[in-house]
């Protein structure tokens, strides 16, 4: 035994390998649940297991690795025909692996073995000990893997995740070689992203540097050729650019791939059958959002499995088939990602909604929304939707975590519902998260910018079009009642005085007018983290920037400026919530 | 003296480990395959490798295979190789071992006993 | 196939020898007439009936399988086989050494960590012998006493440059700046420590400190330099001389006329570097 600290970068190797292999196993059950005992697919999962269990005999992982032993065990019984099939015992498997999960999960964490498997291992026991009793006597058991060294070892057909391209003709091996792709550090292509961020800055400077330059040279050779070399580079950093946003992009099944399983414990669990269908899985999207887009999905499948789709007898007495179906799929759009999910199921009741939404004072003097736009009040903060919104009870998802969850993502969430007939929700994300295009405005002699996703127009400020309702501010504009925010007011900063602009603010279908100073035009920034000791309460800052001269700008985080101010007529003004969403 | 060294096993974390433990070997460059196809390549294309670490399960060509070709060329025959057994399938490994294998040592191993295997086999 | 090759790797039960690396291959009885298997189809070679032990040795549903030491010499065991001793596995009435499952751990041993791992020894670490007669410190100036830090939590030191204030943020967090492309947040220590405000003057400057993987620039009155200070010469703090409050005072040490306050610098900022995840935009 040896005392050293495991390196986090041979855990991090494990790990990412250990969650592959551990994905390959949960397919591998799923499949022989639905289709029924097929040898190749029980092949196909031994190899994974195998590897895993070498893994973690190497990074001393004993229990882990006795463990997944024990599972190639049963496996290879499985094949014979020694262990049968049947809803307990996949019960037991599933459990089995999910253990296994944990343990894995909990050892990389602790940098130990945590969890104890020996509770799981004996129920493998169990069943390897039947299905041996079974063949006690019987004639040699048949290799399953283990190709002999003479035959040419074959590949399977593409079981899990196919990732070769030569054509590999079926046989008894596992998921194709891993040869063609290179395996880096996210902290590395981080790096390059940064590096490649700054390159943007730059190139911009010296575009206009060696224009300039280039008009005050006498020798128009000269000038031409400085300026035929930095519209080169200026070509190059900008097919770089895309390049590095490539390759942080991944293929949303990432994420995906947990669902089916989940849905079905969960199905299982509540009485109900429900099918997931994947849709569209191949749609790459920016690392970022993969590694945060998971838990909101969960909670919007949860909420679909738990208070969308009925039990198999209500659908029966509906007219319905007695399966639900859940369609999860994602799609590019422009310059967005659509994911949506849609069930069969009960559908949401505005009815409902607007009444427990009156309850808890998300309503007042707003009876003039209409039915979609009360629905979307499920959203809110404060409206949980542990009652029932439809006749099925269940354990609560915060709906508005979630909401909170996609706008850190820059991303949009509306919800579609017939009552009956079922629900849709439809997330939309940006492509990548890194580089926006942004407004810059000054507040008070401080520059700050704007995601330009964000901003529906922006116009000069005339006295005469604003108006006092109610105490707050608000732009007539084009027969609609825009509110205002004024940054200075809100900042604390003195402004600047003089001619002053609005910046109209859409979010869904609510509008916000900003009062700035000064506008300063568009640019491509690079969104750079900002460590979170720096947001205080009610912090209107989501991120910063750095220009090409090294200040830092700030970034307004959009959803909080409406928030800020949609608290206001949340918490009882209710005047200003008439003029809202006009 | 050991120059080059050809790791083949289908896991990116032995591969990981192989580069700890055989960095005490300075001015030895370690080159790895992830397979029996891609170590024939390699075999191929880099002269002068002194020692094979084989692993025996990997998908496309799996290390028997890969040995059994490799000891009918003459070019490759001399070369050295460690099989990398697990636990279970001692058989392959002996298998291996009748057909050229110089040694090998099972998985889980230790640095020191890698090393040792290596510095017998080698300082023939 | 008629080699009756079977299945490896199948334990049936969990007390299966395993035979470790230390230990020597067991010396086995001879084996017994009744033991034979029957001899193979013609075309096996001699060799292999020795490593493939028939089918009927498997009484009570035990495989036998083949046992090899943790590494070997192929001259050593191909050798072995020669004399045709074969290591049937499975419980045997006089050799069984019950094997212990591999200790896991059920619940973390607060302060041990019990690996095993097959790593590669790394050199011992020197360093722990040095710390222990000296403290490295970086010191520096607020409102004219001297403070310190443990060297290794500094990252470098650099004068004031345009800190870009964020409107909202917490009292002590004086702003942000640019950090060689990267963005960090500047606390102003003398708030944080109810000293009063740092000014900006030409000798202030800011000391970039890094926090598991954090980067956080504190701003004080002035640095003054590096130093070695034995431990010998550390001491509890006295009451009067504190000023600040005494949980994040780590010491006082006494250098001829000097007196530097040690101080514990992620209790410092402890109430700041609370993991505000909600908050953070993800990159």
């Amino acid at each position: 035994m040896s005392d050293f600290q495991v390196s986090q970068d041979l855990l991090n190797i494990y790990l990412e390998d250990a969650r592959g292999h551990l994905e390959a196993l949960d397919h591998c059950l799923l499949t022989l649940e639905r289709e029924g005992l097929d040898p190749e697919v029980v092949s196909a999962v031994l190899g994974p297991l195998h590897t895993l269990k070498g893994n973690s005999g190497m990074m001393g992982f004993s229990g882990i690795k006795d463990y997944v032993h024990r599972l190639e065990d049963v496996f290879s019984h499985v094949v014979e025909g020694g262990v049968p099939l049947e809803p307990s015992v996949f019960d037991r498997l599933f459990a089995g692996a999910s253990a296994l999960r944990d343990a894995v999960e909990q050892a990389c964490r602790e940098k130990t073995e945590v969890r104890d498997l020996v509770p799981e291992q004996t129920v493998l026991e169990m069943l390897v000990g039947q299905a041996t009793a079974k063949a006690a006597g019987a004639t040699a058991l048949e290799a399953l893997a283990g190709a002999s060294p003479v035959a040419p070892s074959v590949p399977a057909s593409p079981a899990a995740r196919p990732r070769s391209h030569e054509p590999k003709p079926s046989g008894s091996q596992y998921v194709a070689p891993k040869s063609s792709m290179v395996r880096v550090d996210f902290a590395q292509l981080d790096h390059l992203l940064n590096l490649v961020g700054e390159l943007i800055i730059h190139r911009t400077k010296l575009f206009q540097t060696g224009k300039e330059l280039a008009e005050r040279l006498a020798d128009r050779n000269a000038g031409q050729e400085l300026l035929d070399a930095v519209h080169q580079v200026a070509g190059v950093s900008a097919e770089l650019q895309e390049t590095v946003m490539d390759v942080r992009m991944l293929p949303i099944r990432h994420v995906f791939e947990r669902f089916p399983r989940m849905v079905r414990d969960l199905a299982r669990q509540q009485g109900k059958e429900i099918e997931l269908i994947l849709e569209g899985d191949n749609t790459r999207v920016d690392k970022a959002i993969i590694d945060e887009i998971g838990e909101p999905l969960v909670h919007l499948i949860r909420n679909s499995v738990d208070h969308g789709i009925e039990t198999p007898a209500t659908r029966i007495a509906r007219g319905k088939t007695p399966t639900g179906t859940i369609l999860l799929s994602a799609a590019q759009e422009s310059s967005h990602v659509v994911i949506t999910i849609m069930d069969d199921g009960a559908g949401i009741d505005a009815v409902t909604v607007r009444r427990k939404a009156a309850q808890r004072g998300l309503l007042k003097g707003d009876e003039s929304l209409s039915d979609r736009e009360v629905v979307q009040l499920i959203f809110a903060q404060g409206f949980s939707t542990s009652d029932a919104i439809t006749e099925v009870s269940g354990r609560g998802v915060g709906l508005d975590v979630v909401l909170k969850s996609i706008e850190r993502l820059s991303g949009l969430v509306e919800v579609e519902t017939v009552p009956g007939v079922g629900t849709k929700f439809i997330i939309q994300l940006p492509l990548t998260l890194a580089i926006i295009t942004a407004l810059l405005v000054d507040v008070g002699d401080r520059p700050f910018a704007l995601p330009i996703g964000a901003v529906v127009e922006s116009l000069k400020l005339k006295p005469e079009e604003i108006h006092l309702i109610n105490g707050r501010e608000t732009l007539r504009i084009r027969d609609r009642l825009v509110p205002l925010l004024r940054l200075s007011t809100l900042f604390g900063l003195r402004g600047g005085g003089g001619a002053e602009y609005i910046v109209i603010l859409g979010r869904g279908d609510k509008r916000l007018g900003l009062v700035v100073d000064r506008l300063r035009g568009q640019q491509e920034v690079v969104i750079k983290a900002l460590d979170p000791a720096v947001m205080g309460e009610g912090s209107a800052v989501a991120g910063a920037t750095i220009m090409g001269d090294g200040r830092v700008v700030l970034i307004l985080d959009v959803a909080v400026l409406f928030e800020g101010k949609r608290h206001a007529f949340l918490h009882g003004r209710a005047d200003a919530a008439s003029v809202v969403g006009s | 003296m050991l120059r080059k060294i050809l790791a083949v096993d289908d896991s990116a974390l032995i591969h990981q480990m192989y580069k700890l433990f055989l960095s005490r070997y300075k001015n030895c460059k370690l080159i790895s395959a992830m397979n029996g196809l891609e170590a024939l390549d390699k075999l191929g294309q880099e002269e002068g490798i002194d020692l094979i670490l084989l692993d025996i399960n990997m998908p496309v060509m799996n290390g028997l295979e890969f040995l059994q070709r490799v000891q009918k060329e003459p070019a490759y025959q001399s070369i050295p190789v460690i099989i990398i057994s697990t636990e279970g399938k001692e058989e392959d490994t002996i298998r291996g071992l009748k057909m050229g294998a110089k040694g090998y040592v099972k998985k889980p191993f230790q640095a020191s006993e890698l090393h040792g295997l290596i510095e017998k086999i080698t300082a023939a | 196939m008629a080699e009756g090759r079977k299945r490896s790797g199948k334990k049936a039960s969990s007390d299966r020898p395993v035979v470790e690396s230390r230990r020597p291959v067991r010396e086995l009885p001879p084996r017994r007439p009744a033991d034979e298997a029957p001899p193979p189809a013609a075309w096996v070679s001699r060799e292999e009936t020795l490593f493939f032990p028939a089918d009927n040795a498997r009484e009570g549903g035990e495989p036998s399988r083949i046992s090899l030491p943790s590494s070997g010499l192929a001259e050593d065991i191909l050798a072995r086989a020669e004399a045709a001793w074969v290591e049937p596995a499975g419980p045997e009435p006089t050799a069984v050494v019950p094997v212990e499952p591999a200790p896991v751990v059920s619940s973390r041993d607060e302060g041990s960590r019990v690996h095993n791992i097959s790593f590669f020894a790394a050199p011992t670490r020197e360093e722990k012998k040095a710390t222990e007669a000296q403290e490295h410190l970086v010191s520096f100036l607020l409102a004219n006493e001297e403070y310190a830090v443990d060297v290794r939590l500094v990252q470098e030191i650099i004068r004031v440059t345009e800190v870009t204030p964020v409107p909202r943020a917490p009292e002590a967090i004086k702003g942000v700046i640019n950090l060689r492309g990267r963005i960090i947040p500047v606390v102003d220590l003398k708030r944080r420590l109810g000293l009063g405000e740092v000014e900006a003057t030409r000798l202030a400057r800011v000391v970039v400190v890094k926090l598991r993987e954090r980067l956080i620039g504190l701003l004080v009155d002035g640095t003054s330099q590096v130093l070695k200070v034995p431990v010998s010469l550390i001491e509890p703090a006295p009451e009067e001389v504190v000023e600040i409050d005494a949980n994040y005072i780590r010491g006082v040490a006494k250098l001829q006329d000097r007196l530097i306050i040690l101080v514990d610098l992620p209790k410092i900022l402890g109430v700041d570097l609370r993991e505000a995840i909600a908050l953070a935009p993800p990159i």
